[in-house]
């Protein structure tokens, strides 16, 4: 006989779990629950008094302005500004930033000429540039774009660097015993090694455009997110100022959830792309 | 068996080889120091030759093969390789790690060599699908390697060189990292690969089993700093079948002379004998 | 018992020791000021103790918007603040913030234009006139949101038959748009003295148009008082307003009677951004009522204007904003000048 303390009983795990539990492990379920709680819990204590409306107006009251701007057609156009803006900048800032990267990190002798003035300009805040960007570029919008190009560099460069330099070794060997040229390294070895990487940058260079183009949209324009969030907050029109900031973390938290998207279907010979465990 | 002792061997490095290594040594600085990996030595090895170079960890095999596969210069001395044409590659490496491209298909990495190259696409399609086939890989000819096996992922190596078509063939421990079973399959799916072929092939391992079952000759190396000890011609009968080759006497004769050739070199105990 | 005893005896010390002090302690008020020139009324008061002898102490904190002087208002953590009459004030208002205009604090009245349009060297002889701006780069802080300085631009360019759009203006902070002028980016600016006088001493540009002539009599700054402390602490900020009152009054005796002058000048260049002595003889000072009386009825028009230019949603009764029964009652007890 096998005493009941001795045993150890390995079972399968799913049948006696309670639903809420499993609800709460559904990460897609979560996605959208957490948000929306938060979101409840700033309108009750709104309502409730525990913040002051007039500084904080709850969720519902923002939805509602959401709404009339969304039908003046005020929003869309605003919306629309920044997106070109973020885009624009964003491919005039990456394209360099990616080819750049992949040059330098296969050749040491880049690395060593550009490097340190790269690392140099890195910490600089990039918006505090601004001013000496719109007295080159001019008011308009061109100085946004480089404004924005520039956030973007960046974050891409340093990450396809990054990349590059984690190529396994092994691979380029490969290329240069079945005798590849150089540019043919770079498109068939390099680049696609260090595409996770490149994405990465890309990621976070995005989250960065936003973030500028939100504060280049103050100066000389009439127009963007930014514009609407600096107008409303100037005139004191603090709900607008919510709308303008919510629709900039639903436009990052959109852009976000594409390019994971892209990012799955691009890079879908690695196992476990992390696009997957996102929603 | 015609055992060729090393020293003072009058073909050593004959006119007439494939390859002909003169006066090779090689070395590498580490700060101050220079370490010594390959000892002065002759050798010749001679077209559709398929030469075995067996040696303990450390003995400068691998640095010898990577030479060979333009991947490292000499120290001193030279090796001459004779080309047979300018139109196809004089050497391909099937690596000892997993070194097949993570970021293409199975079909697009056996192709790999025929792109660089620059083959029409219609014979690359061809030589593709004839070396996939050949190494039992028609169905997972659109599979991306995450989803293969370490033993399949290294038929894609073996099939990427095959089909690059090259005048040498140098492979460096290929098996080394797969259990026993793969391994054997795939000793004598190389075996049946070369039998069509018969190219010329510089095979480096640390088995004396795999020697024996692959090679027609067998050289010895000495621990480091490595050089040549033995000779050894090995004379199966070709077609050979790996698991029959096993139970010869003769085999286990030559078995026990390369052991004790190697248990006379000082530090030279293979460390990864299993 | 005993305890309780020496208890109660405890007690009773500490107020005999602690009550006189408290009963002395003058009112702490908060105060935001910009470290302009039109802060004035608020230097002066400090400097020659006014404030003091009103039981009033004072602190002051700099803050660097409308919205900011707005919230910090409505919380309660400045009591009083200098600030434009913005859209924001008529928002916050009709938001239910009851934050009150109570004095003047930087009027065009004539001859007091301390804002104006400067036009780049260079041009000026193709801009003779204000209309010879049309199609042009202008530099015009608080364009398109909100502010008073566009409506004294949209009032002089109606006068001409002008609009804005037939302008090119560009939202820059004043001393952006002074860099822009001297840089060419744009061929006027709106510039807020001492800009004004360096744009010409400094060969950047010529003043053009003063804004007392854009817009005469345009409210620019205002006093304001949070909602506690124009009804909770009356008392206080009735004192406050007679020792701001007596501070404009020795500004204007300073600068429009030529009494005590240097003494003010040397007082303001040691508060306030415009350090240079000299330039207080060229420079156009700002306009502060004696009497602390504000344009109640221009203020109703611009209030009227930022409805019908899209940054008020619905307009509001400006009388409720204007309290000027603090300034009426100082005057009844300092006499009117």
């Amino acid at each position: 006989m096998v005493e009941p303390t001795n045993e150890l009983r390995i079972l399968p795990k799913a049948s006696h779990e309670p639903g809420w539990r499993r609800v709460v492990q559904s990460h897609a379920v979560m996605a959208v629950a957490s948000p929306l709680l938060a979101l409840i819990l700033w309108e009750i204590a709104g309502r409730l008094g525990w913040i002051d409306q007039r500084f904080f107006p709850t969720p519902s009251s923002i939805i509602r302005e959401l709404l009339d701007l969304i039908s003046s057609g005020e929003l869309v156009v605003h919306l629309g500004w920044t997106l070109q803006r973020v885009t624009v900048g964003f491919f005039l800032g990456a394209v360099p930033a990616i080819l750049l990267g992949l040059v330098m990190g296969l050749s040491p002798t880049l690395t060593a000429i550009f490097r340190p003035i790269i690392a140099a300009i890195y910490p600089i805040p990039k918006i505090a540039l601004f001013p000496l960007i719109m007295l080159m570029f001019g008011l308009g919008e061109t100085s946004k774009w480089v404004i924005v190009g520039i956030a973007v560099f960046f974050q891409v460069f340093f990450s396809t660097l990054a990349g590059v330099a984690n190529i396994d070794r092994i691979y380029l060997d490969v290329a240069r015993n079945f005798g590849a040229s150089r540019w043919q390294a770079y498109r068939m070895i390099a680049m696609p090694a260090a595409l996770p990487f490149i994405f990465t940058g890309c990621q976070l260079g995005i989250g960065m455009a936003l973030i500028v183009v939100v504060v280049a949209e103050q100066f000389g324009t009439k127009t963007g997110l930014g514009y609407l969030i600096w107008r409303s907050w100037q005139v004191f029109e603090v709900r607008d100022m919510f709308v303008g900031l919510m629709m900039v973390a639903i436009l990052g938290y959109g852009i976000q959830l594409a390019m994971g998207a892209l990012e799955g279907w691009l890079i879908c010979w690695k196992p476990h792309a992390k696009t997957k465990s996102l929603l | 068996m015609s055992d060729r002792a090393f020293k003072g061997s009058a073909k050593a490095a004959s006119a007439d080889a494939k390859i002909a290594i003169r006066q090779l040594s090689k070395s590498y600085d580490l700060g101050h120091d220079q370490v010594k990996a390959l000892e002065t030595f002759d050798l010749s090895i001679h077209d559709g030759e398929f030469v075995c170079f067996l040696g303990p960890s450390g003995c400068g095999k691998t640095t010898l093969l990577r030479m060979l596969a333009g991947l490292e210069t000499p120290s001193q001395g030279e090796i001459v390789v004779r080309r047979q044409t300018q139109d196809r590659p004089l050497t391909s490496m099937i690596f000892q790690e997993t070194s097949i491209f993570p970021w293409m298909r199975v079909r697009d990495n056996v192709a790999f060599g025929l792109r660089i190259r620059g083959v029409p696409r219609l014979e690359q399609q061809t030589a593709v699908q004839h070396f996939l086939d050949l190494c039992g890989l028609g169905q997972f000819a659109d599979a991306y390697p995450h989803q293969l096996s370490g033993g399949m992922k290294q038929r894609v190596s073996v099939a990427r060189a095959f089909a690059n078509d090259p005048e040498i063939l140098l492979m460096d421990e290929p098996f080394a990292a797969l259990d026993e079973q793969t391994k054997i399959t795939l000793q004598q799916e190389l075996l049946r690969l070369w039998n069509e072929t018969r190219k010329t092939v510089v095979f480096i391992t640390h088995s004396i089993d795999e020697a024996l079952v692959l090679a027609d000759r067998v050289i010895v190396m000495s621990g480091r700093p490595g050089r040549p000890i033995a000779d050894i011609a090995v004379t199966f009968p070709r077609p050979r079948l790996v698991h029959e080759l096993k139970a010869e006497p003769e085999f286990g004769r030559q078995w026990h002379q390369i052991w004790s050739l190697l248990g006379s070199q000082p530090q030279a105990l293979p460390e990864k004998v299993k | 018992m005993r305890l309780h005893k020496l208890k109660a005896t405890m007690l009773a010390f500490l107020c005999t020791q602690l009550l006189p002090i408290s009963a002395f302690a003058a009112d702490l008020v908060k105060v935001s000021v910009y470290q302009s020139v039109s802060d004035a009324g608020i230097y002066i008061a400090i400097d020659r103790g006014y404030f003091t002898e009103q039981g009033i102490s004072i602190e002051t904190v700099q803050l660097d918007s409308v919205s900011s002087v707005v919230t910090a208002l409505a919380s309660g953590q400045v009591d009083v603040a200098g600030g434009a009459p913005s859209a924001a004030i008529y928002n916050a208002a009709r938001q239910g913030i009851g934050i009150k205009v109570v004095a003047d604090k930087g009027s065009m009245q004539a001859g007091a234009g301390y804002i104006g349009l400067v036009v780049r060297n260079t041009v000026a002889d193709q801009i003779k006139s204000a209309a010879d701006l049309k199609g042009r780069n202008v530099a015009l802080a608080g364009f398109g949101v909100g502010t008073t300085n566009e409506i004294a631009m949209d009032e002089m360019l109606k006068g001409l038959g002008l609009k804005e759009s037939d302008l090119a203006l560009q939202n820059l902070t004043f001393g952006d748009s002074f860099a822009a002028l001297a840089s060419g980016s744009v061929d006027a600016a709106y510039l807020i003295e001492p800009l004004m006088q360096s744009a010409e001493q400094k060969g950047v540009g010529k003043i053009l148009i003063t804004g007392d002539k854009m817009y005469p009599n345009q409210q620019v700054a205002v006093l304001l008082y949070g909602p506690d402390f124009a009804t909770k602490r009356k008392d206080a900020a009735q004192r406050f307003m007679v020792a701001y009152l007596k501070g404009v009054r020795d500004y204007n005796n300073a600068f429009r009677k030529n009494i005590d002058r240097a003494a003010i000048v040397g007082l303001l260049s040691k508060n306030t951004a415009v350090k240079n002595l000299a330039l207080y003889d060229k420079m156009i000072m700002p306009g502060l009522d004696p009497n602390g009386t504000v344009n109640a009825v221009g203020m109703t028009n611009d209030m009227r204007w930022f409805f019908s230019n899209g940054y008020l949603k619905e307009e509001i009764d400006v009388s409720k904003v204007v309290d000027t029964s603090f300034a009426r009652n100082a005057v009844q007890k300092l006499g009117v000048y």
